[in-house]
Formats: C-alpha cells, structure tokens, sequence
C-alpha cells in the first residue's frame, strides 16, 4: 500500500527534522519546506495526503498558505501548527479549512494523534 | 482728558496682570508684568522678584526691571534672613536704613544704583513664604494707605499665579512619568508575547526528540526517568509561557463558575517555592462549606498570587502568613483574608497602596496591587487594607456571590 | 411565529426555526428578543435535555449552543445533533472558551465559535451566515427515490415523522395544508414521497409505509376531506 506522504512547511528547520524523524518511523512519506512559497510549489508538483503547517513563515502569511492550499483540486488535508496560540488564531485556522490545530510544543505522541485522525477522516 | 487718579492707575495694573495670565502660558511674562507695573505705578527706580527653589532653599531671582546687571549680579538672597519669623509673612517691610538692614545682604552696591529706600512685599500662600517682591526706591518718602493696600494685593495676586504654575507643572512632571511608565509596561507586554512565542518554536524540538527517544531507551532504567524529567519540565515550560501570554493579553475577565479555594490553592502551589525558599510558613484556613461564584480563575488567581508575595516580602525569616476563606451568608458574599506578621504599612503609605506605580521596593514596579484591585473591581467585589507598622497587615477581599 | 396564512397555495417560505440552547436566563430572553426582530421563529431550551427533546418533537434550521449547561454538556448535545439531523447548523456562544474546544467544536461541524461576551452585531452575522450555508446545502440535496432497503427504510422512518409532527405540532399541520411540500423540506424526503404526503396519497402511503394506524393517518384523512371540499 502506497505511503501517506506528509509534508511540513516549518521556518524552522529542527522542526522540520524532529517532524521527519518521528513520522518516517512510523512510515510516513515525509517532506518538507522552509518557506510559503516553497511550500505551495511542493504541493503543486507532488501528490502529499497531509500538510503540517506553520503559520509563521517569513515569506508569506501561514492562513494564505492554508487558503491555497485547500483551494486545490484533491486538496490534501492540512494540520496548523502554531507557537502563538489563541481562540481567535484557531477559530480563523479551523474556519478557514484546516484539518485539526496543534499549539507548539507538542509530544511526537501527539504528533502522530494529529496525523493519524486527520488521514482516517479522509 | 483729566490724567487718570491713583485708583485708576492701581485698577489698570491688576487688569493687566490678570490680562496678561490669561493670555499667556509663560509664568516670566506675568512676573514680567508685575515687576514693571507696580514699579512704575509707585515711581520706584525699579523691582525685583523672587521664587523660592525648594530644592535648593534660595530666593531666586525670576523678574527685574530697572536695576543694573552689577547689582543683579550678586545672587539669590538666603532664605534665614527672609523666613525667620512667619509673622512677617503676610507683612509690608519699609525699609528706610539699607544699610544695618539685616535682609539687605548688598547694601554698598544698592547706595551705589541710586537707591535709597527698599520696600519688600512678601508672597504668601497660607502659611509659607514662596516669594519676594522688592521695591526699590531712589528716594526715601512716605507710603500711602492705598499704596500699600495696592502693593499687598499685586502680591496676593502674584502669589495664586505662582502656585497655580507650579501645581500644574507637578501634575505635568507626574503625568508624564506615569506615562512613560506605563509606556514601558506595554511594550514590555508586547515583547513578552513575542518572546513567548519564540521559545515555543526551540521547544517544539525539544519535546519531539526527547518523546521520541523515550520510546528507544531500556523501559524502566535511569534513561527513561531523565528523559521523563526533561518531557515534564517542558511541558512546565509551555504552560508558564501560556499562563504569561494569557497575562500579556488585554483582560477581559472570562468568568467561570468555580469555588475560589481552589484558586488559593493553585496560588499558593505558585508560590509554595519562594515561601521555601525563607522558611516562611503559609497557615491555610480554607472554609469546607464554600460556595461557587463566578470567577475568571487566571485573574483571581493572580491577585492572589500578588497577595502572597507582598506578604512574603513583608515578613522576615520565619514569618507568619495567613489565608481565611469564609463564606458570608448574611451578605451573600465569600470573603478571603491573607493577613501577614510583617512590617506592616505606614498611615501615609496605606493611601497610595493601590495607586498605580506606588511602591516601597526598589525592586518593585508598584503595579501588583493596583492591577488586583482592577480585577475585584471587575468581580464586582472589593479589597480593603488593615495595618498597624511592625505588627501585621491585612487583606480582605469580598466576592458577591454571583451565578 | 406563524404571522399569516392564505389559502392559495403560494410560495411563502417559513421562516428560519432556531433552537437557542442557553442556561443563562438574561442571555436566552435577550437572544430570543433580538433574533425574533430579525423575523426568525424562536425556541428556547436551558438544559441540554431538553434541547435534545425538542429536535425531537421538530425541526430547527439552527442551533446556537452554550457548552456549560447543568446535565449534559453543551458539547455532547451537538455531537449527537450533527449525528441525527446533520443539515442542522450550529453556532457556539461560550463564556467557557479555549483553543481545544473550539477546535473540538469545529471539527464536529460547527459554524462559528463565539465567545462571550459578543456584541448584538456579532451573533446577527454569525446566524445570518450560518442560514446562508443551511439555505445552500438545503437546496442542493435532492433525494432520490429510494432503492437500497436502507434507503426504504429511511423513508419510512422520515413519513412516520412528519406523520407524528402532525399530531403534535399544531403549527407544524397547517403549514402542511397550506404550503404542500414546502413545509418538508427539511425532511430527507424524495420528491415524490413529499406529494404523497402533502396530497394526501393514501395509496402511496400503504405501498410505501404500510398499514397506518387512524391516529398516524388523522393528516392524510383531513387532506382528503379539503380535496373533497
């Protein structure tokens, strides 16, 4: 059975290994992206399920991000990840098409919680 | 046209001071005009005023006219001359004798500008000297009833302009000092969240590979103890940083049924650590029967924690601090003390404890108290100070039962 | 809220019908107040139980949903809202909100999330929007005839319904006299079963339901008598 294949599009590039490290354990396909608009291109080209997104970029907002993102056709489903966490910020995410809100820092048990409820919903 | 009388003329001088106070915000500009006019009016050769400087206990000189630099030169007058007796305060002074005068410090120098006779009118306000006029004269002559009654009253007048000035140059000085303040603590908030934020990111990987390991070391050892630490304490991380980011954000309250000694207790868990630390005892007396009132738990929480530590800073090692909750049916309120052994508040102090920026730390910004009492306002309750200096103070707060 | 009724079967559209599931006594009497002005037909409930029996008894357009309630929680109640009558939109007010239910909430299939307190402005957005959604997905489904034993049976249950309604809502029967299948749209229902109903198909009804007692059958027995008319 073909691999669910995440991409994480994180500023942060420890973020980004740390995410790698614990979902290709559990045999994950995993990408990743250090800005907006890298990001975007990747999920153009490549076919990825999830999308685990910051939304604090440095080229472009994360919410125009998610925005695009979930305007495409067979659009994968995207989990936010945040460090400025509030009601409002997860309201706007939710509203806006993501998939489910993970406030930073979290557990790589949460991690994979995140992942693996969002893709049975699909 | 008939040359105006004496009154006209004493009229025409009070008009244009007034005149001149209204039109102008420059304090000089007044004591310009009181200096030039009464002289002139009373044909003196020329005036001087002074101002008291509380800081530095001279009479300095902030108006003359028609004396020569030679003689203003010479300086401030001292003050013991002028203020020994408070009797003379409100009194004319003629001075005939310039020169066994003992407030006339420059006598040679005066004989030298022409001058003959000296007149000082005190400016007074209540019972403290804050000025000077001198008048002086190139000859020695008799005052009128009416000159003097007119002097006085340029001076009283003077005297109101003076202290007006300085009342609003204070609440200036103290408005802007608040300002800047509080300038500081909004930015300081601002920044706050901002520094929040960014730690969440470093620890975002620190709590992914410290749980990941921990699934890859032996179940049980020494590894996975450490390892559970440094999970824990990050995670002890994120919450102050979202307890600091809560504080950061406008407070709106978000009341929440919830029994208040629950909140005591999680203060005091807050700061159980400092209490350890100088062996200061907390005495809890927590009431079983207490009744559920609306409340936003992080802002009751953070008055209490404020309470807790003046408390601590109070008292010495091995201190004494209280907590009573009480349930107070009569008046349908719940009612909790935190009461210290400590070093107590003066009378003067207890004023100002809830000002905005009082402190008596120099470690303190003064605003914990000011802040708690914002928050009970918002409860719709109130906070009430008792003390007694080197003996105890206490703090009792009253919460209307509301649901 | 019926206002008026005429005897011509023209398309006047039933107002929105929101259940306001509220504890706080001011806020569901104020909310009642502003959203009746706004022409809406109002229901209030306190507790989650009682919410919960009135989605039974008809059907609601909206829900707007306080969490904290005495008995069940607020939550609860909308999951198994969303579960039995998924077309109905729900709006969160709370002056309980964190991050995690709101995004609990929304994941379920929430609407907006609004947390007190909130402005007069601010809850007639959310709800206008919300029946704006509900409007959109209302219109686009269109059931087919059933053909699956499931789908039968769906049908059945939906007839016996609306049946049911009759007897009790006194409100909910003369809207089903006046406006035919209109008053059903909110009922999974194929076209052909709403004629049935609103005609009075007596036929249709053994065929597809099956035999139905006096009382079940009391509406489609008065059709007749009007037709007859």
């Amino acid at each position: 059975m073909k691999p669910i294949r995440v991409l994480v599009i994180d500023d942060e590039g420890v973020i980004c290994d740390a995410c790698r490290m614990v979902l290709s354990e559990k045999g994950y396909g995993v990408d990743h992206c250090l800005t907006g608009t890298a990001g975007l291109l990747a999920v153009e080209s490549g076919a990825y399920d999830v999308v685990l997104l910051d939304m604090k970029l440095p080229d472009i907002d994360g919410s125009e991000v998610l925005k695009a993102v979930r305007n495409k056709t067979s659009a994968p489903c995207v989990i936010v990840m945040t460090g400025y966490s509030t009601m409002s910020n997860a309201i706007n995410a939710m509203k806006l098409g993501a998939a489910d809100y993970l406030p930073k820092p979290f557990t790589d048990d949460e991690l994979l919680a995140a992942i693996e409820k969002t893709c049975a919903h699909r | 046209m008939t040359s105006p009388t004496r009154f006209e003329n004493y009229f025409f001088v009070f008009r244009d001071i007034i005149r001149s106070m209204h039109s102008s915000t420059n304090l000089k500009e007044v004591l310009d005009v009181v200096v030039t006019k009464s002289a002139a009016v009373l044909n003196a050769k020329g005036s001087l005023l002074r101002i008291l400087n509380k800081k530095t206990n001279q009479f300095e000189v902030r108006a003359a006219c028609g004396l020569g630099e030679r003689y203003l030169s010479k300086g401030p007058v001292t003050t013991e001359k002028l203020v020994a007796d408070p009797s003379e305060f409100h009194k004319v002074k003629i001075i005939n004798d310039i020169w066994h005068a003992p407030r006339i410090e420059y006598p040679q120098q005066a004989w030298d500008e022409g001058i003959r006779m000296i007149v000082d009118v005190p400016l007074s306000i209540k019972d403290q000297m804050i000025g000077l006029i001198r008048i002086y004269l190139a000859q020695a002559r008799e005052f009128s009833r009416d000159e003097l009654d007119f002097i006085i009253t340029v001076a009283e007048q003077c005297a109101c302009i003076i202290e007006r000035v300085q009342l609003m140059e204070n609440q200036q000085a103290q408005f802007s000092h608040l300002a800047t303040q509080m300038e500081k603590l909004s930015s300081l908030g601002r920044m706050a969240a901002g520094v929040a934020h960014e730690i969440n990111n470093p620890l975002t990987g620190v709590l992914l590979y410290s749980s990941n390991m921990r699934k890859k070391v032996p179940p049980g050892g020494y590894l996975e103890e450490s390892l559970n630490i440094i999970i824990r304490e990050t995670q002890r991380c994120k919450k102050i940083i979202q307890g600091l980011l809560e504080f950061a954000r406008d407070g709106q309250p978000q009341k929440v049924l919830s029994n208040i000694n629950d909140v005591i207790e999680n203060a005091l868990s807050i700061v159980s650590n400092q209490f350890r630390l100088r062996f200061v005892q907390v005495e809890k007396n927590l009431t079983e029967d207490m009744e559920k009132t609306l409340l936003d738990i992080s802002q009751i929480e953070q008055v209490f924690v404020n309470l807790l530590l003046n408390s601590l800073h109070a008292v010495n090692e091995n201190g004494r601090v209280t907590v009573h909750s009480v349930v107070n049916r009569a008046q349908n309120r719940v009612e909790v003390e935190v009461a210290d052994n400590g070093c107590g508040i003066s009378p003067e102090a207890i004023e100002k404890i809830f000002d905005p920026f009082y402190s008596t730390r120099t470690d303190g910004v003064g605003l914990g108290l000011s802040v708690s009492y914002g928050i009970i306002q918002n409860h719709q309750g109130d906070i009430q100070v008792f003390s007694e200096p080197g003996c105890y103070t206490r703090f009792k707060i009253a919460l209307p039962i509301l649901l | 809220m019926m206002s008026f009724f005429t005897t011509s079967t023209a398309n006047i559209e039933p107002p929105p019908h929101i259940l306001v599931m509220e504890d706080d006594r001011s806020i569901a009497m104020g909310l009642e107040m502003i959203l009746s002005e706004e022409g809406y037909d109002v229901n209030l409930a306190n507790t989650g139980e009682l919410a919960l029996e009135a989605f039974k008894q008809k059907r609601f357009d909206l829900l707007v949903a306080d969490l904290r309630l005495p008995g069940i929680d607020g939550m609860e109640v909308i999951k198994q809202v969303k579960k039995d009558t998924p077309e109905t939109e729900v709006i969160v007010i709370t002056g309980y909100g964190t991050t995690s239910k709101a995004v609990e909430a929304i994941k379920l299939g929430v609407h907006d999330f609004l947390p007190k307190p909130f402005t007069e402005d601010q809850i007639k957005t959310a709800i206008g929007e919300a029946l704006k959604v509900h409007a959109k997905t209302s219109a686009e489904t269109v059931v087919p005839k059933p053909e699956t034993e499931e789908e039968k049976l769906i049908q059945k249950r939906e007839v016996l319904a609306v049946l049911g309604r009759t007897a009790e809502d006194a409100h909910f029967w003369i809207d089903l006299m006046e406006h035919g299948s209109l008053a059903l749209a909110d009922y999974h229902l194929s076209s052909e079963a709403k004629a049935a109903i609103a005609s009075g198909d007596l036929k249709w009804i053994n065929e597809n339901v099956g035999e139905l007692t006096q009382k079940q059958l009391m509406f489609i027995y008065k059709r007749l008598e009007r037709e007859a008319w």
